[in-house]
């Protein structure tokens, strides 16, 4: 395959993190250059381990460099009373990350940051970032490296909302996490594509999903199941429906096959002094006084994105 | 039979022309006085509309003037929001020296006590008057029944991405309101205008109604004839575009009349006053998942048809009044 996409993904791996990587890494059509990590549904250092268990998993040989360990600005709310343990677990792998082997591998020594710049001047055509959690990793790129701003394609992004929120009324987790990082990314003028929540809550697994993977998976897909039954649970407990919501494939199916999502050309800013609206990500549909900047999903097709990680599942019977 | 006792504040405008029609129309109220705002347009313009207008109604309530802008927010674009150009052709200006000499939030307490609890207020416009009434008399809300809102907006705004413009206009007045002790408070944001519209061609009806009713010569200009600010409102509401005739005001007119036809949810509202992006904006804790119980009403569906039915044998009320 000669025309294979480029991408870094830069994760805060927790369950649904690892799907992404998982449809990432099954895809002829996407060269994984590398996995960065940040703080976010666990700390720096576990969503680290956690990607390189992930890869030994999966079997892939890809380097990992730790990133952020906090946002650009201000302290980070303390990892064990965060949402993100609630709802991914105490590993971050819906407690069964224990239940893997210790990894061989180890990270890169490089920080995330540098390690982004590095990959990406290596590399001869542009490179795609996919970022999953908060936006800090990516947002330092941009401002200490602004010369490989033309060596970036776009960024295709889990994070935001036009309407709601799920850390806050409305504020969507990876952008609360670290506003100014947001704000910093959408204003940088690269070509980006908002998955929010509006498309992200409709990227979800039931029951019978997660048993065709279990069957069809192999290893992997037996993994898979077990991990996402906690995180199944804590969504039941928060939402009232039983289903494993997998926000962060969102972006990397997008990449794969854009069809999965119907996006528009939106204005967006990041509410950076609301004292309800903190980080929210202001969406202006119309475009009245500003210029669009970035894409951003509103409709999800939901059997497709299912359909699309059965085919990533079957690659490991 | 007395009707049940209301004061409505507004902001003027062709919308609050429409809701007027339908309050005094539907003869479930007794209106004890229209108090007015800055808004659509100015207060003293507002008042010499709802001059013309209680004509219209054959009505004598009395009319005040209130609040010539918001509590602490100054907007630039307030008191501009053109929606009045009908309104101000067929109003004379000299209807401006019609109002009482009275300010609105001591009408609003002086009748709120006389009445026992069970006042009424419908509010259309920027919600200042209101929260004066508040600041003044501490112990309003124990003496008002329900207050019915035209503001908000769950979805789209039209003053801001968010905001709507009566709530973009005064967020703190609002958030006076929110938390002053009102045993109900109904909310009837935009996005309810999605259910509660008129169709091209129920409009069009509008212009075949008979000569005497009083009504025909304005909501020919301001509904038949279609205006710039419906066409806004279809966009952002996303209506079929082809003649849907949207009327915040009406709408929360018609929750305000019929509220047993309407499915409204308890929801914790919140308003956003610091953010410069977001100011106006009011969130909606549709999922609990970040407050306790509810703080007001919001009124989130019903059929088209019955707001319809109801709008016309509101305006066809008329007819008769002229017929007798």
């Amino acid at each position: 395959m000669t025309n294979r996409i480029p991408v870094i993904i830069d994760t805060d791996m927790g369950v649904d993190d690892a799907y992404s990587v998982m449809l990432a890494l099954s895809s002829s059509q996407l060269k994984v250059l590398g996995i960065t990590t940040s703080y976010g549904n666990v700390d720096a250092e576990a969503a680290t381990l956690n990607a390189i268990k992930i890869l030994e998993l999966l079997e892939k040989r890809v380097r990992v460099a730790k990133g952020a360990s906090g946002p650009l600005f201000g302290k980070m709310r303390k990892y064990s009373n965060s949402r993100g343990a609630f709802i991914h677990g105490k590993d971050g792998l819906g407690n069964k990350g224990y239940s893997l082997s210790e990894p061989v591998h180890i990270e890169v020594e490089t920080d995330a940051v540098d390690y982004m710049a590095e990959l990406i001047k290596k590399e001869d055509t542009k490179v795609t970032i996919v970022s999953l959690g908060p936006l800090t990793n990516i947002a330092t790129l941009i401002i200490s490296y602004p010369e490989l701003r033309s060596r970036i394609d776009g960024i295709a992004m889990m994070g935001g909302s036009a309407y709601s929120g799920n850390t806050l009324p409305a504020g969507e987790s990876n952008i609360v996490a670290d506003p100014e990082a947001a704000q910093i990314v959408l204003q940088s003028g690269l070509r980006i594509v908002m998955c929010g929540l509006e498309a992200t809550e409709k990227a979800y697994f039931i029951k019978d999903d997660l048993e065709m993977f279990r069957l069809i998976g192999g290893s992997v897909g037996r993994f898979y199941y077990d991990m996402t039954q906690d995180y199944m649970s804590a969504i039941e407990k928060l939402s009232g429906e039983r289903k494993a919501v997998i926000h962060d494939s969102v972006p990397t199916a997008w990449l794969l096959n854009p069809s999965v999502l119907k996006a528009r050309a939106c204005h967006v800013e990041v509410d950076l002094n609301g004292q309800y609206t903190r980080a929210c990500t202001v969406t202006d549909e119309i475009c009245a006084e500003a210029k669009p900047n970035v894409m951003v999903a509103f409709e999800l097709d939901r059997d497709l994105f299912v359909r699309m990680h059965i085919e990533a599942f079957k690659q490991y019977r | 039979m007395a009707g049940r006792p209301l004061i409505i504040d507004t902001d003027s405008g062709h919308g609050f022309a429409e809701a007027l029609m339908l309050i005094d129309g539907c003869g479930l109220f007794d209106i004890k006085g229209v108090c007015t705002v800055f808004g659509s347009a100015s207060p003293r313009r507002g008042a010499a509309h709802a001059a013309y207008l209680r004509e219209l109604c054959g009505g004598q309530w009395p009319i005040v003037t209130g609040s010539e802008r918001p509590l602490v927010v100054r907007r630039k674009d307030t008191g501009t929001k053109s929606d009045c150009a009908v309104l101000d052709e067929l109003a004379p200006a000299a209807a401006e020296k019609v109002p009482a000499p009275e300010h609105p939030w001591d009408l609003i307490y002086r009748t709120a006590v006389e009445q026992n609890g069970e006042l009424e207020l419908f509010c259309t416009g920027p919600l200042t008057n209101i929260a004066v009434s508040v600041i003044r008399h501490r112990d309003l809300p124990k003496y008002i029944k329900k207050i019915t809102i035209a503001g908000g907006a769950s979805r789209r705004g039209d003053a801001t991405p968010y905001a709507e413009f009566n709530i973009y206009s005064d967020p703190h007045a609002f958030k006076c309101i929110l938390d002053a002790g009102f045993s109900q408070i109904d909310l009837v944001d935009l996005e309810f205008c999605r259910y509660a519209h008129l169709t091209a061609e129920e409009a069009k009806n509008i212009g075949m109604l008979s000569s005497g009713n009083p009504w025909k010569s304005l909501l020919e200009k301001t509904v038949t004839a279609g205006n710039p600010r419906n066409k806004e409102l279809t966009g952002l509401l996303e209506l079929d575009s082809a003649g849907s005739v949207i009327c915040h005001d009406a709408a929360a007119a018609f929750v305000l009349a019929i509220p047993a036809a309407v499915t409204a949810t308890g929801v914790y509202t919140m308003v956003e006053q610091r953010s410069e992006l977001s100011s106006g904006r009011t969130l909606f804790d549709f999922g609990k998942r970040f407050t306790d119980g509810p703080n007001v009403r919001l009124a989130t569906y019903t059929t088209r048809e019955m707001y319809s039915d109801f709008y016309i044998r509101c305006l066809r009320s008329y007819d008769r009044r002229v017929l007798r």
